[in-house]
């Protein structure tokens, strides 16, 4: 049977986890520059 | 996304007592009430309350883009997804995130064609007339209901099931607490939230992952799956490679139709709509992909799963405690509260603009509208707490009929916004057509072909009516006022 390799396994799980923390420092970063713009709102 | 139903929740255990669980309740209803009155201030018209004045900068956008689209399926199903359906299962709950890339360049264009819009409905019934609008609006309408009915079922079993919060208590909380912000705040107090929301649960996700890479490697949950449950690793598990196929045209069904998304899309500030939406699907991509390995890691890690919906809280709650069972918790509240409020705001647009202001058949004022929008949030929230007081646990299944009839809006929504040549004949009938077989399907042969039979019939359909009939639609009629455009489209001389 065709099984996914590991090394796809760990590109998935730690690219995944990556994303989702570089997602929300990204978020916080939008934040301070629409606010240095005056463009939150 | 609402890929499958919350199935009931009968952990043995709970992972949190009743008093934090009340506590974390009570400090975050506080908290969301508190911030719903702030941002309610900015709330006064009802452009501001409905779309948020139009102006929402790339990060909230962002953020409201990814939070709406988390629900508390996507935290507490992911991890059950993969360990039924395997890496595959996965891979296939994050294609969901296609549909917020595809609508990217689409919530462009709706900014464009319609800048004082406020409904996915509305422009339907400019575009094709009431042909179009009635099967469109009883689809949104019955598609925003029955999502919004399950999120409070979910509230509510999901609540007892991690605090042992008795089900109406934790229910009513939820649906209370979001009618009240949403209430006071309207789109300001919803988009502001999903910031706060989007943050939590993200840094969340990443933490109880990190706890999980701490104590197990990836390799030997490789190992241990390879070793115990080698489907689960297979390359060709034909009921994943099916289900990745329908959750991806669900998902496209669900965003391209629903009010939720056309509502942000006039909400946001000109040329922020296609960065926020591409940028919102790169951020929600691997949330699913994180959250399904702590299902793949529970049997390495030694935690036995009695119900497959309880691995993530249950794997977090090991790892870290009483700290993990508490964070578990909050994301699982951001996850329910970011989507019910979307739904209660973007559905109480389509009551307003498109059921009450045509059947009095004039323009109503900004004021009432406002006034009329507060009703049908208390409206909306009543009828959704009613329904979901019994907790009838077919009643989240129902939620699944809406595949077919989501995947059958696809085309007439993509082909009116970018062709001129698709009338109402056309729209109407992929639509009535496309919804019909595809619940035949759905009862025929199962869930997995149904949004895929919608969508596919539907395609046909409109392609060949509007190759039999072409029509040649003046898109400025899109952005003409809504007291002129009332007497257009009723007699539908915005088509040739």
């Amino acid at each position: 049977m065709l099984i996914f390799p590991v090394w796809l396994v760990q590109f998935l799980v730690i690219g995944g986890l990556a994303l989702c923390g570089a997602g929300a420092v990204a978020l916080i970063v939008f934040l301070i520059v629409d606010k240095r713009s005056k463009q939150v709102w | 996304m609402n890929t499958c139903e919350v199935s009931p929740l009968l952990a043995q255990g709970t992972i949190l007592s009743p008093t934090a669980g009340y506590l974390m309740l009570a400090i975050f209803s506080v908290l969301w009430i508190a911030l719903g009155i702030w941002w309610g201030r900015r709330a006064q018209s009802y452009d501001g309350f409905a779309v948020a004045g139009r102006n929402v900068g790339l990060a909230l956008a962002t953020a409201t883009a990814v939070a709406t689209w988390i629900t508390s399926n996507t935290t507490m199903l992911a991890p059950q997804f993969a360990l039924q359906l395997g890496i595959w299962g996965a891979l296939a709950y994050s294609t969901a995130s296609f549909g917020l890339f595809a609508f990217a360049p689409m919530s462009g264009r709706i900014r464009q064609l319609m800048p004082k819009g406020y409904t996915a409905v509305e422009f339907v019934r400019r575009r094709y007339g009431r042909i179009g609008s009635i099967p469109f609006l009883l689809i949104s309408l019955f598609y925003a209901m029955t999502w919004l009915i399950s999120m409070a079922m979910a509230g509510g079993k999901l609540l007892n099931v991690l605090s042992g919060i008795p089900y109406e208590v934790g229910m009513s909380v939820v649906v209370g607490v979001c009618v009240l912000y949403t209430l006071f705040g309207g789109m300001y107090a919803v988009i502001g939230t999903d910031f706060i929301q989007s943050i939590i649960i993200l840094i969340g996700l990443v933490v109880v992952a990190i706890a999980v890479l701490l104590h197990v490697d990836i390799a030997e949950v490789h190992h241990r799956l390879e070793t115990e449950r080698p489907m689960l690793l297979s390359v060709l598990f034909p009921a994943a490679l099916m289900a990745l196929f329908n959750n991806m045209l669900f998902g496209f069904g669900e965003i391209f139709h629903s009010n939720v998304w056309w509502s942000r899309a006039f909400a946001m500030r000109e040329g922020v709509g296609p960065k926020a939406y591409a940028l919102g699907g790169l951020l929600w991509l691997p949330v699913p992909i994180v959250a399904g390995f702590l299902g793949l890691a529970a049997p390495a890690l030694g935690i036995g799963i009695s119900q497959p919906d309880t691995a993530g809280p249950l794997v977090a709650a090991t790892l870290l405690g009483t700290g993990g069972a508490l964070l578990v918790f909050v994301v699982v509240f951001c996850s329910l509260a970011s989507s019910i409020d979307s739904l209660l705001a973007a559905t109480s647009d389509l009551l307003v603009n498109d059921v009450v202001e045509r059947s009095v058949r004039r323009p109503l004022s900004d004021q009432d509208k406002r006034k009329l929008s507060m009703y049908c949030i208390i409206a909306l929230g009543g009828v959704a707490w009613a329904v979901a007081w019994p907790n009838i646990g077919t009643l989240a299944t129902v939620l699944f009929f809406a595949g077919p009839l989501v995947g059958s809006c696809i085309w007439p929504i993509v082909g009116g916004l970018y062709l001129k040549t698709p009338g109402p004949v056309a729209a109407g009938s992929a639509m009535i057509i496309g919804s019909a077989l595809g619940l035949v399907a759905y009862f025929a042969i199962g869930w997995f072909v149904a949004s895929l039979v919608g969508a596919a019939v539907s395609g046909i359909v409109f392609a060949v009516v509007t190759l039999a009939s072409p029509n040649q639609f003046d898109f400025s009629l899109l952005s003409e006022p809504s007291d002129r455009i009332g007497s257009l489209d009723e007699s539908n001389t915005g088509m040739s």
